[in-house]
């Protein structure tokens, strides 16, 4: 092992575990390629979509607080204080919980009073993190075990909405993300910029508008193609899903091309590997 | 669905306590308007549906903007009157689903089996609470 290894708690999700597991399994070997263990929290709750959608400003809060109240019974065991998450929306349900307790401690006081039966409730001092920001700390990892192996590969990375608003859970410049480009350019890809990489795609009126999505993706994937990528990128699911079903657009998830630039061809699905392998023999 | 139509004063009121914001400072910019990435799908886009709050009855049964909003939270991140257009919206769906008013039945969604979880989880909580 190159690195001392550092144990993080992980937060899967409804649609990680359903429906892209493919992006478990790179995410993890990405990041046990890079020195971390990922512990899966036990007992983990559906995070419950995302704030915005829930009934009443108390009901944004309980999946997150429930989740992070099991999670911080594991830290202490485990000695990590990091959860990591994979899919953007956990991330910001979680994150916002995880605020809750500093930003509005009255709302957190009646939140928290509804798991005090069961358990002592979330007291702070977890750190929320995603996916692209682990990656984001090992830039000179990355470089070194992918011998830039994306070399020449031209990527547009499509950043979504919910790794960057509201901006209090932001996790670059919600105007002008850079840190998937950052994270890019050690593994050889050059990275493109084009107009639309933080427009929302549309979401989840796939289910009941889907116009709304096609002419929103369709917005997306010309600004794309006219940047001159070759391949689109992703750290959100629901955006690879609404890209892949509306667009012609090559899309894969952000793991997914990592865990290629890592040589971890195991892990990758059969159709991946291949686009990628046909990107970089074109090159 | 009769209709819901909610008397401004105590509407705002409602949104402030809710929200912690004041639509009464919205100064018309248009920004959130502009930045709003389902805009010209609404029947009153963001800074239309903030000035009918500030100004007259909103009729919440016929309102469908409320369901267009995907919360995004561009527009309320960008408001340089701190309005936050977004949870306006927010507010007004809650008591609209607090009162009975759905945006639509389960039976008209378009699912399959390859529809990811984590659109029936948003798609559903946003049309039920
Ligand atoms: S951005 Fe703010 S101030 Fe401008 S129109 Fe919208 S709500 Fe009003
Ligand atoms: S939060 Fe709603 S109203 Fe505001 S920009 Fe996003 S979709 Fe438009």
């Amino acid at each position: 092992m190159m690195y001392p290894v550092q144990t993080l708690l992980y937060y899967p999700g409804c649609s990680i575990k359903r429906d892209f597991i493919v992006v478990e399994r790179t995410s993890k070997a990405v990041l046990e390629a890079l020195g971390y263990k990922l512990v899966e929290i036990n007992n983990w709750y559906c995070c419950g979509g995302f704030p915005g959608v829930t009934l009443s400003e108390h009901s944004k809060y309980v999946s997150s607080l429930r989740t992070l109240t099991m999670a911080q019974m594991q830290a202490r065991e485990l000695g990590t204080d990091t959860v990591v998450t994979l899919c953007p929306f956990c991330y910001n349900t979680l994150k916002q919980g995880e605020q809750l307790r500093s930003i509005k401690p009255d709302l957190y006081t009646r939140v928290a009073s509804y798991l005090r039966d069961e358990f002592t409730p979330y007291q702070g001092g977890l750190r929320v993190v995603h996916f692209v920001e682990l990656l984001y700390s090992k830039l000179s990892d990355l470089a070194k075990l992918s011998e830039g192996r994306l070399k020449g590969i031209r990527v547009a990375p499509y950043y979504g909405c919910m790794l960057l608003r509201p901006k209090s859970i932001a996790l670059d410049n919600p105007d002008n993300p850079e840190i998937i480009e950052r994270i890019l350019r050690p593994l050889g890809a050059e990275p493109v910029k084009y107009p639309y990489r933080t427009y929302c795609c549309g979401s989840f009126h796939t289910l009941g508008e889907p116009e709304i999505v096609k002419r929103n993706t369709s917005k997306i994937a010309s600004s794309i193609t006219s940047s001159g990528a070759s391949i689109t990128v992703t750290p959100c699911p629901l955006c690879l899903y609404n890209l892949r079903v509306n667009t012609n657009l090559r899309v894969l998830h952000l793991s997914e091309i990592v865990a290629y630039a890592l040589n971890l061809r195991d892990f990758l699905d059969e159709e991946s590997f291949k686009i990628l392998s046909t990107l970089r023999g074109e090159i | 669905m009769a209709g819901l139509k909610l008397n401004p004063r105590e509407l705002r009121e409602y949104i402030k306590e809710y929200t912690g914001r004041e639509v009464s400072a919205c100064m018309q910019c248009g920004l959130c308007t502009a930045v709003c990435p389902v805009a010209s799908f609404m029947d009153l886009h963001p800074a239309a549906l903030v000035r009918a709050v500030q100004v007259r009855e909103v009729d919440l049964a016929k309102l469908k903007s409320i369901w267009v909003c995907v919360s995004c939270m561009t527009c309320v991140d960008k408001c340089p009157r701190d309005v936050a257009p977004g949870l306006v919206v927010e507010t007004l769906r809650q008591i609209a689903l607090k009162s009975g008013i759905e945006p639509r039945t389960y039976s008209q969604l378009l699912i399959d089996e390859t529809t990811p979880s984590i659109l029936l989880v948003t798609y559903s909580r946003k049309s039920t609470g």
